[in-house]
């Protein structure tokens, strides 16, 4: 069986035509270099990626109406899962679980499919619409574009880079954190010590509780969004903190001052330590306080 | 030997003149019974005067006047492009569908966003010396030219299959072009009370960057 | 940036006011010829004001642009209550530190006003001068940015600590230290 696998799934695409209106279970492996890349396309259900220790791809899972076919090919140590959709329309989805080795660097794209990741080390890159996306394990770096999925990342070592238009994004791990929405919150809640943090919002609020490094450097900004900071103290970091009309409220030390004589901009420069967080609103509210 | 009453910054405003009368007796009689701050004191006005030769002007190495010229006169951005449906030809494997959902989410969204762009931009009819627009700075007009010329590519891209879209989808990403529309039109409304107010630039560069960079995104998923 | 300033001292003779005046109003009504006039009148006086507080060549250059293209464009809120000398010098301090703002956003890199994190200035180009002058320019451009910043507005253009924490935004206390701070480096640097 293994033999027959490996011969015919080293070049080719692998289809098996599909019943229309059945559901069928699905069970593809193909060999893969340790650190290849694997790019996985599932429109809508779900996906689940992990990183196992075998130089192989293993994909098992349903296929749901509608979809014609996986499709399973590995092309000079690129592995490719996808499952297509039909002619009949793109209702169709599958439910699929992906074994990867685990330095892999793993490319996902689907419109709603729910997304987890875990156990990986390499790159990852994820690209969704409405399907929320969730990372664990351990990625070098973590790239998520969502429209209104919800995307929350738990752990990564590295970078974490992360834009939505609508959707919620949670950021529990990670070193280099950017995080960018229009109307979605941006929560960084626990993550260790954060090197560098670049948020940006339109209306959504930042919450940004973390510990910093030294030296680190943190950049916030919204136009009406609220955004809060919460740090173990004054002594974190250097606070720049500026709004052209939201309120500003510090409990970590002096209240913020007028910016001038003819705008109502307010400021604040306070605190001491290496760090730096500086803070930007248009018309959002302000909010330092203690973690 | 500098004494806790050898206080600098005190010695400083005497010497810049900003102490009153008793606060520069004091100091004066600090003065003459403490060898160290008087040499402070000597050493600070010498380093004054030298100051004060300094040349006020530096010619600078060379003519900055054609750069200049070059980004005066304020550009006008054009009115958006006639929407040109463009039919595709249908691939056999249609695995790209979320492809087309979002060239066509793309071209719907740009009716609105047309209309609503409109109101943004000045009217090219205000043409006198009074309405050479204080409101935009070069490197922001630059940025407000790019957004709109990126926009009118993205009219160019037009699906024939709208029936395929997921109407939640297109409208949560008409709802968030719109925020970003109406977040721009309070900058500038700001912008234009307190005219090259940096902060506000920033933010407005920020805000145009932000709505490019989501056109970018939707067109290059429908390349 | 509404308010408009007390000529800063300064210890040289400049082109009689008057002219500047016509000139002004001609640009004013949209004269680039006009506004030609005014940057060759005034650019020495911005680019020396833009090399102190940059500290090198390049950004000065780059800033003086920036002055003058927004002297331009606001050219129309100009009122004449002060001199236009006045006027382009403090709209070219708002230009040095809005840009100093905006290049931090864009490097990805917070610089807030009283540190220039790991950036080293290169010595400022001497004017033609000798000796005492050209070490004196070196050790300004050599001070750190928030330092720099406030000894060159202070010492040099003859503006006030309120003022000075106006257009910065750092509070008058803050501004007074930066200044001591730089002038302590300065002798410091001019000893050795």
């Amino acid at each position: 069986m293994r033999r027959c696998w490996r011969a015919s799934a080293a070049l080719l695409a692998v289809l098996a035509p599909l019943a229309a209106g059945a559901q069928t279970e699905v069970e593809r492996r193909v060999p893969a270099r340790a650190e290849g890349t694997v790019e996985i396309v599932n429109v809508a259900g779900s996906l689940v990626v992990s990183g196992w220790d075998r130089e192989e791809v293993e994909v098992t899972g349903t296929l749901g109406r509608g979809i014609d076919a996986l499709v399973v090919r590995a092309v000079r140590g690129e592995v490719k899962v996808e499952a297509e959709p039909g002619r009949s329309g793109h209702q169709g989805s599958a439910h699929l679980e992906v074994r990867v080795p685990h330095r892999s660097r793993v490319a996902v794209e689907t419109v709603s499919a729910e997304v987890l990741v875990a156990g990986l080390e390499g790159e990852l890159d994820v690209e969704s619409i409405s399907g929320p996306v969730e990372v664990e394990g351990d990625p070098s770096a973590v790239a998520v574009e969502t429209v209104s999925g919800d995307v929350t990342v738990r752990r990564a070592r590295g970078r974490v880079a992360v834009e939505t238009v609508n959707g919620r994004i949670t950021i529990e791990g990670g070193r280099d954190l950017r995080a960018q929405s229009v109307s979605g919150a941006i929560v960084v809640d626990g993550a260790g010590e954060v090197e560098r943090a670049e948020f940006g919002v339109v209306s959504g609020r930042i919450l940004f509780a973390a510990a910093l490094a030294r030296g680190a450097e943190a950049r916030l900004s919204s136009h009406s969004g609220a955004i809060e900071v919460a740090v173990p103290g004054a002594s974190a970091a250097r606070f720049e903190v500026s709004s052209f009309s939201g309120r500003i409220t510090n409990e970590l030390g002096p209240p913020a001052e007028k910016a001038g004589r003819f705008t109502p901009e307010h400021k604040l420069v306070f605190g001491s330590g290496d760090a730096r967080v500086h803070v930007e609103t248009f018309s959002g509210s302000v909010t330092l306080r203690k973690r | 030997m500098k004494e806790p009453e050898c206080d600098d910054v005190t010695l400083q405003d005497f010497v810049d003149g900003w102490l009153d009368a008793a606060q520069e007796g004091r100091v004066r009689e600090h003065l003459a019974a403490c060898a160290r701050c008087r040499a402070e004191e000597r050493q600070l006005r010498r380093l004054l005067a030298r100051v004060a030769e300094l040349p006020r002007t530096v010619a600078p190495p060379h003519d900055l006047w054609p750069g200049v010229a070059a980004r005066l006169g304020g550009r006008r951005a054009s009115p958006p492009a006639e929407v040109e449906a463009i039919e595709r030809p249908r691939r056999a494997r249609s695995w790209n569908v979320r492809r087309w959902v979002l060239q066509t989410a793309a071209a719907i969204v740009f009716t609105a966003l047309g209309a609503a762009l409109g109101r943004l931009i000045p009217d090219a009819g205000e043409t006198t010396a009074a309405a050479v627009r204080p409101a935009s700075s070069s490197a922001f007009a630059a940025a407000e030219t790019e957004y709109l010329r990126a926009k009118d590519a993205l009219w160019l891209v037009a699906a024939s299959r709208r029936d395929e879209l997921s109407p939640v989808t297109m409208e949560i990403v008409r709802r968030n072009l719109v925020l970003i529309d109406e977040a721009i039109w309070e900058l500038r409304q700001a912008l234009a009370a307190d005219p090259g107010n940096p902060h506000l630039e920033s933010l407005l560069l920020a805000q145009h960057r932000r709505g490019l960079d989501l056109l970018r995104r939707l067109s290059a998923r429908s390349a | 940036m509404g308010a408009e300033v007390e000529e800063p001292r300064t210890n040289e003779s400049r082109i009689a006011p008057q002219d500047d005046a016509s000139w002004v109003e001609r640009a004013q009504d949209g004269d680039v010829t006009a506004f030609e006039e005014l940057y060759r009148r005034h650019a020495g006086r911005v680019y020396a004001l833009c090399l102190r507080m940059c500290g090198n060549a390049q950004e000065a250059e780059e800033r003086t642009q920036d002055a003058f293209v927004r002297a331009w464009e606001k050219l129309g809120s100009f009122r004449g209550r002060s001199l236009f000398s006045s006027w382009l010098h403090r709209l070219t301090v708002n230009v040095v530190l809005g840009g100093w703002r905006r290049q931090g956003r864009r490097r990805d890199r917070v610089v807030p006003f009283d540190e220039a994190a790991g950036e080293p200035p290169e010595a400022a180009a001497p004017p033609p001068s000798w000796g005492d002058a050209v070490d004196l320019e070196r050790a300004v451009a050599a001070l750190p940015a928030g330092a720099r910043t406030v000894f060159v507005l202070y010492d040099v253009e003859g503006y006030q600590h309120q003022e000075i924490a106006e257009m910065t935004g750092l509070a008058v206390g803050t501004c007074k230290a930066q200044l001591h701070r730089a002038r302590q480096l300065l002798r410091k640097a001019l000893e050795s």
